[in-house]
């Protein structure tokens, strides 16, 4: 569900989002809606940083910051509406092993939540039964067995639709880039690459970008999710698991 | 490589305040490992260990399926290994060792992910997956016993692990100072992690080419005259996608380095009609091969194949809740196999069973509730059987 900038339809949403949990900002300006949804699907991000990332962006394409929050909100509250397709897991269920890939390269995207928003999780094949992971700041990235990885039910493996050589260098760029790099927690705002710090969605289009020149963000914007990598043009769904 | 002494005894079991779905757990110190059966290690996985999660449990049962548990702080694919009276086991700080008393062995590092642990002469040996860094890819291995331990890092990126008497080997691609090009695709190197030489592997040979194959999980490979052995599906170039190809044995010889595809068929000789998933997730484990027969379970069939021939028959169907659900575990012994049928993560629904491998009987079979051990964020990894069960 994507609101428009109205303020019956955001005060709504800040009301939703006041159920959902922590973050709302004690600031009660319209965009403290927007602010408090960016805050729930990137924690650990502050609302100072998402308003000073809104200010700059809102400079360098000649909006608003209330635009350039609607944008950003706007992309992200797609991502999660393109995730709802997955059910929310209970206790006891929704584990299955992830189980391996056609090829070296090909991506798989598993449900993820945060706070209740599911917004999914991006991986890339390092080779046909093994994916790489990095943990974040205190470990190093590493690859682990694809068959032995349990993910959430529903979740899908697809290929892009390059040639084979060109799926082996997005994975070699992704696991060779990845080495020491911190957790990116920001989502709003990741399309860079080369870059500091990748998460999951970041590092997949990032190399991608880099290997092949494509652009696997389907819905373009400043911000590339799991889901928009899984629904763009030149991603194919192969396999569901279970 | 470094030397750990033991710096503490006696570890208190630590209890989960205000958790309303707790398992039973005692004081280790008061736990008699002759009284249990069997062993299973219960972990976040690593992913979830990297973001703050930090209990898990080795679970004992007995034959009555009465458990107890002991809280760890998890270690993602831990495995566990059951002898001489002792229980071996590890978390993301220490490796332990379960007797009289319990034995915390600390570690230098913290580790979230353990790609091997063996049987030793002297004790266990662990390898732990500690990752990429800007040379290479490196493992920690850890060696000793209830008196101390030895950690070493090795060079490689094992996709298969297997011990061969007293020595660990690993199979990897090249990685880091093994590899000559980075353009040209890559090598396969055989080394030996354990016994170390300089406090690091040996090299045993490195290919001259890659090897196009796609294995199962063989982290815990058998090892048969000096030989290991594991399922994979051999592919037509390294390329090629892991649905093509024919079943087989990598059987790669621990003193030579020569490497051997053995084809995977049945007894009229045409190729063995398993789909290349459930080849790829197949089990086996260190006590698969017994005179010169490597026994593994697809689906749920267990099968025998003749390492010499690679001929393939299929000896019994084990009774499985949910087949292909990666919950259930399963531990070849002399003849034997034992089966934790675990139907999901509720924990509800779980039995051991030992069946008899010539006769296909099930000759035990324990009723056991997991529930309180097992969840979402809880995964079963390791398991191991008391040899002296009978």
């Amino acid at each position: 569900m994507i609101l428009k900038s109205s303020g019956v339809a955001l005060a709504a949403l800040a009301l939703i989002v006041a159920s959902a949990g922590p973050g709302l900002a004690d600031d009660v300006s319209v965009a403290t809606a927007q602010v408090s949804h960016l805050q729930d699907v990137n924690p650990g991000v502050s609302q100072s940083e998402i308003l000073a990332t809104a200010t700059e962006l809102a400079k360098e394409n000649g909006l608003t910051v209330d635009e350039t929050l609607q944008r950003m909100y706007d992309e992200s509250a797609a991502s999660v509406s393109s995730a709802t397709t997955f059910r929310p897991m209970k206790e006891g269920e929704g584990q299955v092993p992830l189980g391996p890939g056609r090829n070296k390269g090909d991506i798989f995207t598993s449900p993820a939540s945060t706070v209740g928003f599911q917004h999914g999780h991006d991986g890339i094949y390092y080779n046909q039964n093994t994916i790489v992971e990095a943990p974040g700041t205190s470990s190093n990235s590493r690859s682990i067995s694809a068959l032995t990885l349990m993910v959430g039910e529903g979740t899908t493996k697809e290929s892009v639709s390059v040639s084979q050589t060109q799926r082996n260098a997005a994975a070699d760029y992704a696991y060779n880039n990845m080495r020491g790099k911190p957790y990116n927690l920001v989502f709003f705002n990741n399309k860079q690459v080369p870059a500091s710090k990748y998460n999951c969605s970041q590092l997949v289009w990032g190399a991608y970008l880099m290997a092949t020149g494509i652009d696997l963000d389907s819905n373009g914007g400043w911000g590339v999710y799991p889901y928009d990598v899984r629904n763009s043009s030149y991603t194919t769904t192969y396999a569901s698991v279970p | 490589m470094r030397i750990q002494r033991v710096i503490t005894t006696l570890l208190a079991m630590t209890v989960l305040a205000g958790c309303t779905s707790a398992p039973e757990g005692g004081d280790p110190a008061d736990i008699r490992v002759g009284d249990w059966v069997m062993a299973l290690v219960v972990s976040p996985q690593s992913g979830d260990l990297s973001n703050g999660a930090d209990t898990g449990y080795l679970l004992l049962a007995d034959e009555t399926g009465r458990t107890t548990t002991i809280a760890t702080s998890g270690m993602d694919m831990g495995g566990v290994i059951w002898r001489d009276g002792r229980i071996f086991f590890n978390d993301t700080e220490s490796d332990y060792v379960l007797a009289d008393e319990l034995t915390d062995l600390p570690r230098d590092s913290r580790q979230e992910y353990q790609q091997g642990m063996f049987e030793v002469a002297a004790g266990f040996v662990s390898v732990y997956n500690v990752g990429f860094d800007d040379t290479g890819y490196r493992h920690l291995v850890v060696a000793g016993d209830a008196s101390g331990t030895e950690q070493w890092t090795t060079e490689g990126m094992y996709r298969a692990l297997g011990n061969c008497g007293d020595e660990v080997f690993g199979i990897s691609e090249a990685t880091g100072k093994y590899v000559a090009s980075e353009n040209d695709p890559k090598p396969e190197v055989l080394t030996r992690l354990y016994p170390p030489v300089d406090g690091a592997e040996k090299v045993v040979t490195v290919t001259e080419g890659p090897i196009a194959t796609v294995e199962a999980w063989s982290l815990n490979a058998p090892c048969s005259e000096g030989s290991i052995f594991f399922v994979s599906q051999e592919l037509t170039d390294v390329d090629a996608a892991a649905e093509d190809g024919r079943p087989i044995l990598e059987r790669w010889d621990t003193a030579t380095g020569e490497y051997r595809a053995i084809p995977l068929t049945d007894s009229a000789g045409e190729e063995l009609s398993l789909s290349p998933t459930s080849v790829l997730m197949s089990h086996f484990d260190q006590s698969s091969i017994q005179d010169g027969i490597f026994h593994w379970i697809a689906d749920d069939k267990v099968l025998a194949t003749d390492v010499s021939t690679g001929i393939t028959e299929e000896l019994l169907t084990v009774d499985l809740t949910s087949p292909g659900n990666g919950l259930s575990r399963f531990r070849f012994a002399d003849g034997e196999l034992h089966v934790l049928d675990i139907g999901d993560l509720s924990g509800e629904s779980a039995s051991l069973t030992r069946y008899d491998l010539a006769t296909g009987d099930q000759k035990v079979r324990i009723e056991l509730d997991l529930t309180g051990v097992m969840g979402s964020s809880l995964i079963p990894r390791g398991l191991a059987i008391n040899p002296d069960w009978a």
